[in-house]
């Protein structure tokens, strides 16, 4: 046993250390026991409740369970806390996933300047609570990444096949790319049915204001794959984690750990690492007893988010100066009404997730903002009550009549550095995240309801919401890797931190810019690609 | 919270139940209502205060809550009465035999545009004697 060490590992240095298993440290994990490597996977790894899983469709179990309230708003109430209060993610705000943020304060205290941060320490991250959107990042998307062309396709065919994707090649397969092993769509709903008909009539008119409107990606099985059912259109997405048809990292990491493939350690949080002659060293304190372990390998790979591995490698270097690059999509929610669905019944046929997605690309520059359309069939009408200018028992009644015919689209922005937005550690541990300089949002929306109003969907700009900052969820940019290093914490092409020889980043800190569309496939893609390179470094070594 | 308390509250989701909703809540949302007040709206800022004081003696004086809620709601809609108003309507809308309330359940279009023109001008009657009542209580606008 090392000095200065215990616990059962430093007995035998193992190849790689993974810290966290969201998004990018199982697939990190996977491709590296895939290589051969021996993995510790280190993760506080909080569970979703030990609870049956809700069978049958949300509108049956709405109409008949007389024990809904547990699920929908919680038995301790757990999803009222914020009732009239600033933007939530309805999803995170459900109470069987508010596992996924349970106890983030506490395990990574953190202050925002102008920013709502979301932070998850669950086992599988914040992607056991995403929406699903399985997206590639095209040449124009990684044109200011400092990686050759092409060197994430094979991962992402290697995902594609693994984890399922519906899709299709439409209008947006020039945004989208062209994806081998694609699942079918999924069926649309009836409101996305007609914008989408009425795009299809109308589609010179959006193309001309530089609005192109296709199928979302979407890890979602439409055909069963291995184990794992179709989508059965139950509408319950919002209410029930692990669903097993829309993909979660738990599922791999779970396949992973049964196969005895890696090694998994839960309720441990990784504190700070130091490096020796020809290994790393980890502290982690268990979060159970308290009591702090050292770990060995001879690779570490940080995988705990963007805020999280930023805040790892700040807190292993003592430095309480430095600012590092801070990006999120901004988000801008826009609310449409169809008049010609105004008293429709019920539409049981929706999944919840992502209908469509929408593009705008302008005639100058490659930066677009990319949307998602929603329709409003399986959350409570309690959650918009309160938006509709009128007496409760009114607010009540529009909803009756309204929410059928309602639906909203999520914008997203692209990012990029912007000295205003940053992290920095402070001296009392806490992790300071100021985003002073938003995205300008509105002309966008603008036009997009000028252009719906022609197809029925009825909007206004002065409804348009924008969530603050952070609210976006898609942090990435902290540690980015950089071909000519300029910043004193940054990646090299590799994922390897500069100045380490065996400290290597594999989410989304590096990022050096931030397209508009969902970075999760991508962060998987290149976890899968930062391990391969971990095992050829190991594999030089030797 | 003394039993006084729980009293008042179970007094007050019964009002808001049957003045502001229109419906005769069971016991058991009563029972639901009294213990998300004291989990989630246990107010404790002078503002908070002082409307808690105005919803009991409406409830006590059965005055209009709907009206005043609106009104409040209009001008900040983080206040105390519309918080319990909120957390009211969660409660309602998870109960099955409720939901009727909430869904539609067959294809009235014209039913619908009827209701909602209704409800528009009822809002506009709601809004004046809101705060006509809002001046009864004592209470500023905002």
């Amino acid at each position: 046993m090392g000095a200065g060490c215990s616990g059962a590992w430093v007995c035998r240095v193992i190849d790689v250390i993974v810290v966290g298993s969201g998004a990018a440290g199982t697939w990190a994990a996977w491709q590296a026991s895939q290589e051969g490597l021996s993995v510790l996977v280190l993760d506080v790894g909080l569970r979703p409740p030990a609870v049956p899983p809700l069978r049958g469709h949300l509108l049956d179990l709405r109409r008949s369970d007389p024990r809904q309230a547990e699920y929908l708003i919680g038995s301790g109430f757990e999803s009222l806390h914020n009732v009239a209060g600033a933007y939530q993610s309805p999803k995170l705000n459900s109470p069987r996933f508010r596992f996924v943020t349970e106890r983030a304060a506490v395990f990574g205290a953190l202050r925002g300047e102008g920013f709502s941060a979301v932070q998850s320490f669950a086992r599988g991250g914040l992607a056991e609570a995403w929406g699903a959107g399985a997206y590639r990042f095209t040449g124009d998307d990684l044109r200011r990444f400092p990686l050759p062309a092409g060197c994430l396709e094979p991962f992402y065919d290697e995902l594609t096949r693994r984890i399922g994707i519906a899709g299709s090649e439409d209008d947006l397969v020039g945004h989208f790319g062209s994806a081998r092993d694609l699942q079918p769509p999924l069926s649309l709903d009836r409101l996305a049915s007609r914008l989408l008909a009425s795009y299809e009539r109308r589609r010179d008119r959006f193309r001309a204001e530089g609005f192109t409107i296709g199928r979302p990606r979407l890890a979602v099985l439409s055909r069963p794959l291995g184990e794992r059912p179709a989508c059965p259109y139950d509408n319950l997405t919002f209410w029930q984690p692990q669903l097993g048809y829309l993909y979660v990292p738990s599922l791999t990491l779970d396949a992973l750990v049964a196969e005895r493939r890696i090694e998994y350690r839960e309720r441990k949080l990784v504190l700070r690492f130091r490096e020796g002659e020809g290994h790393v060293e980890v502290l982690a304190r268990d979060t159970a007893g308290g009591a702090d372990e050292t770990y060995r390998a001879r690779r570490l790979v940080l995988a705990a988010g963007a805020l999280n591995s930023a805040r790892l490698v700040l807190r292993s270097h003592d430095d309480f100066e430095t600012t590092l690059p801070l990006l999120d999509n901004q988000p801008s929610m826009v609310p449409f009404l169809h008049a010609g669905s105004v008293g429709e019944s019920p539409d049981s046929s929706s999944h919840g997730l992502g209908q469509l997605n929408i593009v705008h690309q302008p005639p100058e520059g490659l930066d677009y903002v990319q949307g998602t359309y929603y329709t409003y069939n399986g959350l409570l009408a309690s959650e918009v009550i309160i938006d509709f200018p009128l007496p409760a028992r009114s607010a009540v009644a529009a909803c009756r009549y309204l929410l059928p015919a309602f639906s909203v689209v999520t914008f997203f922005y692209p990012d990029e550095p912007r000295a205003g937005n940053f992290v920095r550690l402070c001296p009392d541990g806490s992790l300071l995240a100021s985003y002073r300089q938003p995205v300008k949002t509105g002309g966008v929306e603008r036009r997009f309801i000028r252009l719906m109003a022609g197809s029925g969907f009825l909007s206004h700009p002065t409804v348009v919401k924008v969530p603050a900052p952070g609210s976006g969820i898609h942090y990435a940019g902290t540690l980015p890797m950089q071909g000519e290093r300029s910043l004193k914490h940054c990646t090299d092409p590799s994922g390897r931190l500069h100045g380490s020889r065996a400290v290597y980043v594999a989410d989304a800190s590096v990022f050096p810019t931030l397209p508009a569309k969902n970075h999760a496939l991508t962060l998987m893609a290149n976890a899968m690609r930062v391990a391969r390179a971990v095992a050829a470094s190991i594999r030089g070594a030797a | 919270m003394t039993e006084d308390g729980a009293d008042a509250l179970s007094r007050e989701a019964v009002y808001l139940g049957r003045q502001v909703f229109g419906v005769e809540l069971p016991s058991s949302l009563v029972e639901a209502y009294v213990r998300a007040n004291r989990q989630l709206l246990a107010g404790d800022s002078t503002r908070d205060a002082v409307l808690e004081s105005a919803l009991a003696r409406a409830v006590r004086e059965q005055r209009d809550v709907e009206a005043v809620e609106l009104v409040l709601r209009l001008a900040r809609r983080d206040n105390l009465i519309t918080r319990k108003v909120h957390v009211l309507s969660y409660l309602i809308e998870t109960q099955p035999s409720f939901l009727p309330l909430y869904l539609n359940e067959r294809r009235a279009p014209v039913r619908a545009w009827a209701a909602l023109a209704t409800h528009g001008l009822r809002a506009i009657w709601k809004r004046v004697r809101g705060r006509r009542v809002l001046r009864r209580l004592g209470l500023p606008r905002d």
